[in-house]
């Protein structure tokens, strides 16, 4: 991935937000590849947190992202055992990527709408919070 | 002297000053109740103004374990059942298959601090998941529930 300017900054509060959560983060990740062992497989971001792994691919393009990088993902989650993969684009994805991504559980996300919170529950499967009133 | 509490969570509730759930911060309320009958050393209460502030607080439960179900020789991230045990909080646990989930919310055990009141939770993924069902524990420690929305199985169980 390529990043500069606006995306840079985004992709580095993404980074941040991750290293902040307690969990295991590596920046551009470099993993074994367990079909063949000589190549090492790059990950933008790889998250590990209680035994899951959970790798997160960025994208800074003008046009969508379609449903050829999807299928890259899916294999990847499966050669590398991944528990989830996170594909993060700067322009959105095309309708067929959508749909090919939600029938084979590859998480799309857009950049910009990403929330503080949600980068944080990213790999932490569900995050369960108690609220509690305290009365004084 | 719990109606009352009850009713100043109902307030704020009702008039969404804790909707953003925004830990930490402090709310100003009052409210008037009118009693019919009760009595108090043998002289009648009519009426009790109830006032002061309310301050969310948010207790992060962490879970302890992740067991995940399937074949031996599959790896740990290819298996679809996964259970999160939270075992800070009782016998709580999280059930997942795919993007479905079953919640069990031990709350049996919680320890509220004095002149607190559990209200809500909240479970947030990294990606949206499918609610199958939610079960709650309650003990002597949170002997009511009140269980408001739809289109969810609930179970509640009591010691």
């Amino acid at each position: 991935m390529k990043a500069s300017g606006e995306f840079e900054q985004q992709i580095q509060r993404l980074y941040a937000l991750l290293a902040d959560s307690g969990a295991e983060v590596k920046w551009n990740d470099h993993i074994l590849d367990p079909d063949n062992p000589s190549q090492l497989r790059q990950i933008d971001v790889t998250i590990r947190r209680d035994g899951v792994l959970t790798l997160v691919e960025c994208r800074q393009h003008k046009s969508r992202q379609d449903v050829q990088w999807i299928e890259e993902l899916m294999g990847r989650r499966i050669s590398l055992a991944a528990h989830a993969v996170i594909a993060v684009s700067s322009s959105g994805f095309t309708a067929g990527a959508r749909a090919k991504a939600s029938k084979h559980g590859v998480i799309l996300r857009d950049l910009q709408q990403l929330s503080d919170r949600e980068i944080v529950s990213w790999g932490l499967r569900v995050a369960l919070t108690l609220f509690i009133y305290h009365y004084s | 002297m719990q109606s009352l509490f009850n009713a100043a969570a109902q307030k704020l509730g009702d008039a969404n000053l804790m909707a953003d759930e925004q830990p930490g911060r402090i709310v100003k309320f009052g409210l008037g109740l009118e009693f019919d009958g009760f009595r108090l050393c043998g002289a009648p209460v009519l009426e009790v103004v109830f006032s002061g502030k309310a301050r969310l607080i948010a207790l992060e439960v962490a879970p302890s374990l992740v067991y995940s179900y399937g074949e031996p020789n599959k790896d740990f991230g290819l298996r679809e059942a996964m259970i999160q045990a939270f075992s800070s909080l009782g016998k709580t646990a999280i059930t997942h298959s795919g993007s479905r989930i079953w919640t069990f919310l031990d709350l049996s055990e919680l320890e509220i601090p004095p002149f607190c009141q559990f209200r809500f939770w909240r479970q947030d993924a990294g990606q949206e998941m499918d609610h199958e069902a939610i079960e709650f524990q309650l003990g002597q420690k949170l002997e009511q529930l009140k269980v408001t929305g739809k289109g969810l199985k609930v179970n509640l169980c009591s010691m």
